[in-house]
């Protein structure tokens, strides 16, 4: 079982967000407030993912879902929250007016502005995951 | 066996190759390299010069200064030789997309030849002494920094960017290390340092961290310099010979 403490900040007026926070093994919906930090506890495989499903995009009240923070076996993930790519569910009445029309997905991406699930690959031992993110970063 | 009927291209390869110092540092992306130099044992006055009061990452200009950021507690450090004007160098060096990235070493050498620099310390201090034993010619030096580790100090595992591909560059000097000093080096265990050692490092190819989990402070003398120059350079390749044997 791994610890996976998340910050998220909401904007909202009338339509709190709810996600679904998954990974293979796990799923858990949550209604979020404006400040949220919560707490899952999942198992992970070597090979896993962590996913945000915000599922409640209300277009009037324009809701948003911000990730300000990740941390995972008491390991900040940093920048590498970066790394995760978020795929919208456009509101088809409004992506039809789109022109040109908007991506299928966006990374780096930590402001869920849509429904739509943001995701991040996920390898443990996690401190070997961000020494291997490094490893390979070609900046 | 006779050498008459072998192609030109393999001949002249055969007769001709020797140690190229580019290829030793900057392709083989070798973690690091003990040098045979030796400095003169510091006294604890000597030691006192090279701490600072001043915060380095304020001094630096670094995202957030040492006060602010968890991934550091307690690494501090003091310039002996750099940029004089380094106001100016500052604003040149902070100039452009993800600055920030890029260590002192890198800022430092970018700048070298635009930019005037000299030593910021008297004739007498034992680490401009120390330096001018193995660098005398002030043109071939581009940063001479201490770095200090107070008791339970850290740095954060993270990685160092070279503005052109670098690897071995740094010659790092164990002033005081005391046993229980980590320097972690990612997929290649502990770099095997003792007090006196001199070093030249590789922090643009690897994640690494630094742990003092001593009862004293830790001090290293950081040398940025030009790595053809005479002594250094065949430093480099006798201490490449030694580890390949």
């Amino acid at each position: 079982m791994m610890r996976i403490e998340i910050q998220l900040d909401c904007n909202f007026n009338k339509t709190p967000p709810a996600c679904v926070f998954s990974s293979k093994q796990n799923r858990k919906e949550l209604t979020l407030e404006k400040r949220n930090a919560l707490v899952l506890d999942f198992n992970l495989n070597v090979k896993d993912f962590l996913s945000i499903d915000f599922i409640n995009k209300d277009d009037n009240d324009d809701n948003v879902v911000i990730i300000k923070k990740i941390i995972m076996d008491d390991i900040d993930l940093q920048h590498f929250i970066y790394h995760g790519s978020f795929t919208p569910r456009y509101n088809p009445e409004w992506f039809e007016k789109q022109d040109p029309k908007p991506p299928t997905s966006y990374s780096p991406c930590t402001e869920l502005r849509h429904s739509g699930v943001w995701k991040m690959d996920i390898h443990t031992p996690i401190w070997e995951m961000l020494m291997k993110e490094w490893l390979n970063d070609k900046r | 066996m006779t050498k008459d009927n072998i192609p030109k291209l393999l001949k002249d390869a055969m007769s001709q190759n020797s140690y190229d110092i580019d290829v030793i540092t900057k392709y083989l992306k070798i973690p690091w390299l003990k040098l045979d130099i030796t400095f003169d044992t510091p006294s604890n006055d000597d030691i006192k010069e090279t701490l600072s009061e001043t915060d380095w990452r304020g001094k630096w200009q670094f995202p957030d200064d040492g006060k602010m950021s968890y991934q550091v507690k307690g690494w501090n450090g003091n310039i002996f030789f750099g940029p004089t004007d380094f106001k100016k160098f500052l604003d040149m060096s902070s100039a452009g997309d993800n600055q920030h990235v890029y260590d002192e070493d890198n800022k430092c050498r970018k700048f070298r030849k635009i930019l005037n620099y000299d030593w910021c310390v008297d004739d007498n201090c034992y680490i401009k002494k120390q330096v001018k034993k193995i660098l005398p010619n002030d043109e071939d030096i581009n940063l001479v920094n201490s770095y200090s580790l107070p008791p339970g100090g850290y740095v954060f595992p993270h990685r160092d960017y070279a503005i052109d591909n670098m690897g071995l560059a740094k010659i790092y000097v164990a002033l005081k290390w005391s046993k229980d000093n980590i320097f972690g080096m990612y997929g290649c265990g502990n770099i095997p340092i003792n007090e006196g050692d001199v070093f030249l490092l590789n922090n643009y190819t690897l994640p690494h961290w630094v742990y003092n989990g001593s009862n004293e402070d830790r001090v290293v003398i950081d040398i940025s310099a030009n790595l053809h120059s005479p002594m250094i350079k065949q430093k480099i390749i006798d201490a490449f010979k030694k580890s390949m044997l």
